[in-house]
């Protein structure tokens, strides 16, 4: 009887400490924020979905052991629901997605979901614990399309566009019209190749470009945009990047690109759900902050074509230039028609 | 009309034949393939594998061509995969292409990764340049427009009368079509239709090789994740349109090119029409000519059906 009680009191002194000590240790090491990124296309594209991926190392780098990053990439549009659900279902805390073409699949998986903060770059779905990250195409592209008109000697320009979803009209249209104010002589010829992910037909629509007399053409098509800047590359004519620096992509014909800085947008979102200010809606960054930018210069950039467009990016950042919106819900009924 | 006869140029014609070279290569292999009684759905993923294997082929031997022999290669040995498969096996086919295409897919997009990295996964590889022909290539409008081309171009074309003459002047030729038409029959004069097939499966992935080596060492220059979009399944298409003929089938690829390249050109003059009909046009200027050309077109009539003795 004497042993067993003494028995007993150990087992329970012993629980007593395990439960204290394992207290102490989960308070000392906080449950990581477990943050999931779903992609449309390859990390390898050197643009658009590669730099999402970069804005999710971003956030795993400057969080270290506080958070457990991962990610999906290619998925195609059948699966966008399934992948998000399966995500949520999995206890991931803030769940990316990647493009326009997310809106309703996002937005439908927030709904169900609302302890989970969603994320989507270009988006317009709408939920209370849905924010979509945005930026002013229409003011960086007009400026792009400027200075475009200065670099041009034959005096035509062009551009090469991936699918025509909203945020790609946008900024096709804004270039076009920076291109028009930049200088009313110069031609503008735009070629929209229906895909973000075939290189080779970039690179085709670029020579037609090409062909037509461009001497500066930008893309707005991730991968797509690859082949349209070694075609340029090729030729000896000027291209402009798309999402982040390329000028490594081809030195020599890469005179700019247009930035669009996606890892500092993933982290202020980050940074809000952990401080407890995170809520649904629409941020847009616009130039002037970290998030829109032009592009580092080429070599081949004279200095009077960097300051000039320096020069109206200040214009607009201080309100004496305004570009003019896009019509967005316009563009927008037209798409979601077409999703529905 | 001005706006469009100043893009029917010889620069037109040299992108219609560039566009129609890497469907040419994938169609003819189609053709073999489906003449001997096998279908081949997985011509894409074999033109997946061709691309990659050749720009890691022409990186690592620092030769296009032998790049290009390697992309062949492993476009040949991913179809003995398909040919094990449902000839052997004699498990589905349509299936077993499917799952070709599939799994090309993710083994290509992962082993660039890990051989050339992320970061530098794009990294141009000695690829071939245009080849203008001495004497032709000067003479004005024709030459820019077909004799100065990569050399892979004049070999694709030189592929279809050759595989022409295969196909319906040899031996050979009728121990295909008695394969896919009636291997019962061909099984009792002595052919061995399983052996046939085999035959021509594989090399139908050569040729679908081919078509995804020129892709990337041709005209990329190096390798980009599902670079070959779709284009295995045109040259499926095309093997329908061209009657299961390499001329039929060539004739198919150009007018595809052709549609292509004036469609490209059409955006870039801005003709007002919108662009989405001008994507169209190579799809829908196909089969207004399949619906026009009419008449009967006839599959083999053993496609599909696995051969038991």
């Amino acid at each position: 009887m004497k042993y067993r009680n003494l028995i007993r009191r150990t087992f329970l002194w012993l629980t007593v400490i395990g439960a204290l000590g394992s207290a102490t240790l989960s308070q000392g090491q906080a449950e990581p924020l477990r943050v999931a990124l779903a992609l449309p296309g390859s990390i390898s594209d050197r643009g658009f979905n590669a730099s999402a991926h970069a804005g999710l190392m971003l956030i795993k780098e400057r969080m270290g052991d506080d958070v457990e990053v991962t990610f999906s990439e290619d998925v195609q549009r059948p699966d966008f629901v399934s992948t998000l659900r399966d995500y949520a279902a999995r206890g991931y805390d803030v769940i990316f997605t990647h493009g326009f073409q997310w809106s309703d699949a996002i937005q439908q998986v927030a709904r169900e979901n609302p302890d989970i903060s969603f994320m989507n770059v270009y988006g317009v779905g709408s939920a209370d614990n849905l924010l979509n990250l945005d930026v002013s195409n229409e003011d960086l592209f007009y400026v792009l399309g400027y200075a475009a008109t200065r670099m041009s000697e034959s005096g035509t320009v062009g551009a090469v566009g991936g699918w025509e979803i909203p945020p790609i009209r946008i900024q096709v249209d804004a270039f076009m019209r920076g291109v028009a104010a930049g200088d009313p002589d110069v031609d503008f010829r735009s070629i929209f190749t229906g895909t973000f992910y075939d290189a080779v037909r970039g690179r085709e629509a670029t020579k037609a470009l090409i062909d037509q007399g461009a001497d500066v053409i930008a893309h707005m098509a991730d991968a797509t945009g690859l082949g349209v800047i070694q075609s340029a590359s090729e030729a000896d004519v000027l291209s402009i990047g798309y999402f982040v620096d390329q000028r490594e992509v081809a030195p020599n014909s890469v005179a700019t690109s247009a930035i669009i800085n996606v890892p500092e947008m993933y982290w202020a979102g980050i940074q809000s759900v952990m401080d407890g200010s995170f809520e649904g809606g629409q941020v847009v960054y616009g130039l002037g902050t970290p998030v829109l930018a032009v592009g580092p210069w080429g070599d081949m950039v004279s200095a009077e074509v960097q300051n000039e467009t320096a020069a109206l990016v200040q214009d607009i950042v201080d309100g004496n230039v305004v570009v003019e919106r896009a019509n967005v819900g316009v563009l927008m009924e037209a798409e979601i028609n077409m999703l529905e | 009309m001005e706006a469009l006869l100043s893009i029917l140029n010889a620069e037109f014609l040299a992108a219609s034949i560039r566009l129609a070279t890497p469907l040419l290569f994938a169609t003819l292999g189609g053709i073999l393939c489906e003449r001997s009684g096998v279908i081949n759905i997985g011509l894409e993923g074999m033109m997946l594998v061709g691309a990659l294997m050749g720009v890691f082929g022409s990186w690592y031997l620092n030769s296009p061509t032998l790049g290009f022999l390697v992309g062949v290669l492993s476009g040949a040995l991913v179809a003995l995969l398909h040919g094990f498969v449902c000839i052997s096996l004699r498990s589905n086919q349509i299936v077993s292409g499917v799952a070709i295409n599939l799994i090309a897919i993710g083994l290509t997009s992962f082993l660039i990764r890990i051989v050339f990295g992320l970061a530098d996964q794009q990294r141009i590889v000695p690829h071939f340049n245009s080849y203008p022909f001495p004497v032709l290539g000067q003479i004005p409008f024709i030459g820019p427009a077909f004799f100065n081309q990569l050399t892979l171009v004049y070999i694709a074309f030189l592929m279809v009368p050759v595989s022409w003459f295969i196909l319906f002047k040899s031996r050979w030729g009728l121990a295909i079509t008695a394969a896919g038409e009636h291997p019962k029959s061909a099984a009792s004069v002595g052919i061995d239709p399983q052996f046939v097939r085999h035959v021509c499966v594989v090399l139908s992935g050569a040729f679908a090789g081919a078509g995804g080596a020129f892709l990337s060492l041709g005209q990329l220059h190096f390798f980009q994740d599902e670079m070959v979009a779709g284009r295995g399944f045109i040259a499926l298409a095309a093997v329908i349109f061209g009657r299961w003929n390499p001329v039929g089938g060539m004739i198919a690829c150009l007018i595809f090119g052709a549609a292509d390249a004036l469609q490209f050109r059409g955006q870039a003059v801005g003709m007002g029409i919108p662009h989405q009909f001008m994507l169209m046009l190579p799809y829908a200027l196909t089969l207004a000519i399949l619906i026009i050309a009419g008449g009967k077109s006839k599959a083999p009539a053993a496609i599909g059906i696995p051969f038991r003795r």
